[in-house]
């Protein structure tokens, strides 16, 4: 079934369709989700009105995670079973990966300041953060770095499964280390630990930017997909004449 | 609590926090507005490119 989406004719049809809906989407959620994280969720009862920096930050700190698992997923399928969308499904999550990730690090600075008196702290949680932000940047790098694209492919999928091993260690750093950062508070094993009142409007805020984020992966492998396209042409012309 | 345009001068205030909410929210935005026009100008620049190529190429 994978491989049937993993024709390019058929994901640029399916994609054209998908776009503008989960665009749409992800601006209805915001349209909801901003206001109840702004004004109507109630501020927390220590960190008062400081914590709706969470509603920015935690979503950032999802995605940063996701969109790299979706890159190790897509790596592996692209090295084993060499899938005509795969590479170009990493290479188009990870400039977008990268940017959540330097969110969720800024965001973080900025709720640590006045909560912990310091803008940075190298806990386990932060700085496995940042080697994950490092990873992107050489990610991306590299893909730069290589002419060849079936080269380049290759490379960036191994070093994007060599950089995986950190995603563990960014989950459960706050559980095998003493650290500053709280521990997980919503995907527990018993279940949330956050009110309600608190809990909803981060899930709306945590769905509209996944929306966003999977439009603008769409979006972008949409663009590696249609230049593949023009090289493709251009070459066979050149070879024509 | 004077209002301001509707809304309370102590929600801008964001109880003393507002320098830390405020460029929190407006990085998060910034950047996913900047990432959606990067994406839209590269598709339409793509878009661009191949129908001139299929343009050019068409007898």
């Amino acid at each position: 079934m994978i491989s049937g989406f993993a024709n390019p004719e058929r994901f640029m049809r399916l994609s054209a369709k998908l776009l503008p809906w989960i665009s749409g989407v992800a601006v209805a959620l915001f349209a909801v989700g901003l206001p109840w994280a702004l004004y109507f969720a109630p501020p927390d009862y220590q960190q008062h009105d400081s914590a709706r920096i969470m509603y920015v930050h935690v979503p950032a700190a999802w995605l940063a995670m996701a969109l790299y698992a979706g890159m190790a997923a897509a790596s592996v399928s692209s090295l084993v079973w060499r899938h005509a969308l795969a590479d170009v499904a990493a290479r188009a999550m990870a400039p977008i990966g990268a940017a959540f990730t330097a969110v969720c690090l800024v965001t973080g600075a900025l709720w640590g300041q006045p909560m912990w008196g310091a803008w940075w702290v190298w806990d386990a949680r932060l700085t496995s953060v940042l080697v994950l932000f490092f990873v992107y940047l050489g990610y991306l790098a590299l893909w730069a770095a290589i002419e060849d694209e079936t080269r380049a492919s290759r490379a960036a999928a191994i070093l994007c499964l060599v950089g995986a091993a950190n995603l563990p260690i960014v989950k459960f750093s706050v559980d095998w280390w003493n650290t500053l950062h709280q521990p997980a508070s919503v995907f527990r094993a018993d279940g949330p630990t956050m009110h309600p009142s608190l809990l909803h409007p981060l899930l709306v805020m945590a769905l509209a930017f996944t929306c966003a984020a999977a439009a603008l992966v769409l979006a972008e492998m949409r663009v590696f997909i249609l230049r593949r396209r023009a090289e493709s042409l251009t070459l066979r012309r050149r070879r024509a004449t | 609590m004077t209002a301001d345009r509707g809304l309370p001068s102590s929600f801008w205030a964001m109880d003393g926090y507002a320098w830390f909410v405020w460029p929190s929210y407006a990085l998060a935005f910034g950047v996913v507005i900047l990432l959606a026009a990067r994406a839209w100008m590269r598709h339409r620049d793509a878009q661009r490119r191949l129908a001139e190529l299929e343009r050019d190429g068409a007898p």
